[in-house]
């Protein structure tokens, strides 16, 4: 609106019907029509009104200059995705349930619990897999180096060579359970438990000289390959605990139960708990549920076994059947139940229980029971 | 959105943040009387709702509505928060010293359309500064578009007439 023009809004004015339609029809309509929001018609009756009436064109030069003064209004605009980028909750890189199941050994369903259970414990999706019986730890393993990209050596096909063993002295390869399997150049191809293991790499590679590739191999076939190789473990390397999957094996001992036992259990009975639930359950919250309480009888289990080892126990075992999951020992003639999971109808409501009890011999009868049985565990 | 939500893929999250954070920014900044950090905050809030809730999205309209309603709607509660220092009247404001003084037209705008009403705010913001059509605005705030019309006359009318002095002929303006 130039300044020598009056300002037609503010202005009582008679109003002249100028291309069939009024100034204050126009008026009300100038919003819409310089926004282009009038059907044809409606805009051309405007227009052919505006050519002929100079007020109603100063009135929308008014709008026009709002229009630039507005603009006068400026706001910074940053960029925000590094801001949002780091508060993504979820990883980019596949793990091992999407492996398996994209190789259809799992299904969608035990993916999605497996994750939900590492989400609300904080384990490693593998052990969770093992621990739930989703799959078993070979499969677990070759997934695993799958989802890192990490390439994967079967080592019962695949023997190392000389030249590689050599490089790196037996108490490194002991002491990390790494076998070096090849030497390519400057490269040094090592089979590892876990080739995430930083520590491990770095000490072959001072100790080598070369620049570590790390394979994933099996568990239980690295500690085959490893004795087969190196023959058996310094004196003075401590036992190291079994756990799952990624741990070096235990050493095996005829007393003590079997290296695998655990993963049996969890094999077994843990898939039985899946199992014996119908189609659509358990819910991941009931799973959590049933975990749980198979995780603490286990813990019990584990520190029985230990127990009994140490206190010349004719026999220790544990054992799974369709409904029981439990652990005996034989001490002088006492046969004792330590640990016991039952799986009831409506398992897991929360009714597996670690009972303990001691049968006596017939002529050590009369036999007092020990007082805290049975022990629910919740 | 869809391949975002079945694959779970930040690159393709990443291609729609940086489609669309320049006007959600725009918009909550001038929502929130020009506070940049908070309008980053609120539209943050906004990506990382849609990121959250990717499997739970099914597209029910255009996905900038659905980030602008998410916007308007967090930058209404910002507003409404204890935090929020309101600007200042225009009546505070200094009386321009001449017309169009560039120094002042930023500031003078900017409390002038803080001053209309939220509602008008939001359809001026979204008409004038974004370019979107009175059907987009009606999506993006799920009212009906005669009632985007209707505001944005009504929004138009009260600058005007608080910007009056700014105008150099209109009736109370600077001569």
């Amino acid at each position: 609106m130039s300044s020598s023009e009056p300002a037609p809004s503010s202005r009582t004015e008679p109003q002249t019907p100028r291309g069939g339609v009024t100034c204050e029809s126009v008026r009300l309509d100038l919003t819409r029509f310089r926004d282009g929001e009038l059907d044809e018609r409606q805009f051309g009756r405007i227009r052919a009104h505006l050519l002929a009436c100079p007020e109603c064109r100063a009135e929308l030069s008014a709008h026009e200059t709002l229009s630039r003064l507005a603009r006068e209004w400026r706001v910074a605009t940053p960029d925000l995705w590094s801001r949002v980028a780091g508060r993504l909750d979820t990883p980019p890189s596949p793990d091992a349930a999407s492996v398996l199941a994209e190789r259809q050994e799992i299904t969608d369903e035990q993916a999605r619990i497996a994750r939900y259970v590492r989400r609300k414990t904080g384990e490693r999706i593998e052990d969770v897999l093992l621990e739930l019986g989703f799959a078993g730890a070979r499969e677990i393993v070759e997934a695993r180096a799958l989802a890192e990209r990490v390439p994967f050596i079967d080592l019962r096909t695949h023997g190392p060579e000389a030249a590689a063993m050599a490089l790196v002295p037996a108490h490194t390869v002991w002491r990390h359970h790494v076998l070096p399997v090849k030497r390519d150049g400057s490269r040094l191809w090592v089979a590892m438990n876990d080739p995430r293991d930083a520590a491990a790499v770095d000490e072959v590679e001072r100790a080598s000289g070369c620049v570590v590739v790390p394979l994933q191999a099996l568990p239980g076939d690295l500690e085959g390959a490893l004795r087969e190789a190196y023959g058996v473990p310094p004196p003075a390397e401590p036992p190291r605990p079994p756990t799952a999957v990624g741990a070096p094996a235990p050493t095996p001992d005829e007393d003590a139960p079997p290296p695998s036992y655990r993963t049996s259990f969890w094999s077994r009975f843990g898939q039985r708990v899946a199992d014996a639930l119908p189609a659509g359950n358990p819910t991941p919250q009931q799973l959590m549920e049933a975990r749980g309480l198979l995780r603490r009888a286990a813990d019990e289990i584990d520190a029985m076994l230990a127990s009994a080892g140490h206190a010349a126990a004719k026999s220790a075992r544990p054992a799974t059947t369709d409904d029981l999951a439990e652990v005996r020992r034989e001490i002088a003639g006492l046969r004792e139940e330590v640990a016991a999971l039952r799986r009831q109808e409506h398992f897991p409501a929360a009714t597996a229980t670690v009972s303990r009890y001691v049968e006596a011999p017939p002529d050590l009868m009369p036999y007092a029971p020990p007082s805290d049985v049975p022990t629910p565990l919740t | 959105m869809r391949r975002c939500a079945r694959e779970d893929d930040p690159a393709a999250f990443e291609q729609i943040v940086r489609g669309h954070q320049e006007r959600l920014l725009r918009y909550a900044a001038r929502m929130l009387g020009g506070d940049t950090d908070a309008a980053a905050d609120v539209v943050q809030d906004a990506f990382l709702t849609l990121w959250t809730g990717r499997h739970g999205y099914r597209p029910c309209g255009r996905l900038r509505a659905f980030l602008l309603r998410t916007v308007h709607n967090r930058c209404l509660d910002d507003r409404r928060s204890p935090r929020h220092r309101r600007s200042l009247p225009l009546a505070d404001c200094p009386e321009p010293a001449a017309p169009f003084a560039p120094e002042f037209a930023g500031d003078v705008v900017r409390d002038a359309v803080m001053d209309l009403s939220e509602p008008l705010r939001a359809v001026f913001l979204l008409s004038e500064y974004e370019g979107l059509t009175y059907a987009e605005i009606a999506e993006a705030l799920d009212c009906p578009m005669g009632t985007v019309a209707s505001r944005k006359h009504e929004a138009v009318a009260r600058l005007r007439r608080a910007l009056a002095p700014w105008f150099p002929s209109e009736k109370g303006g600077t001569k």
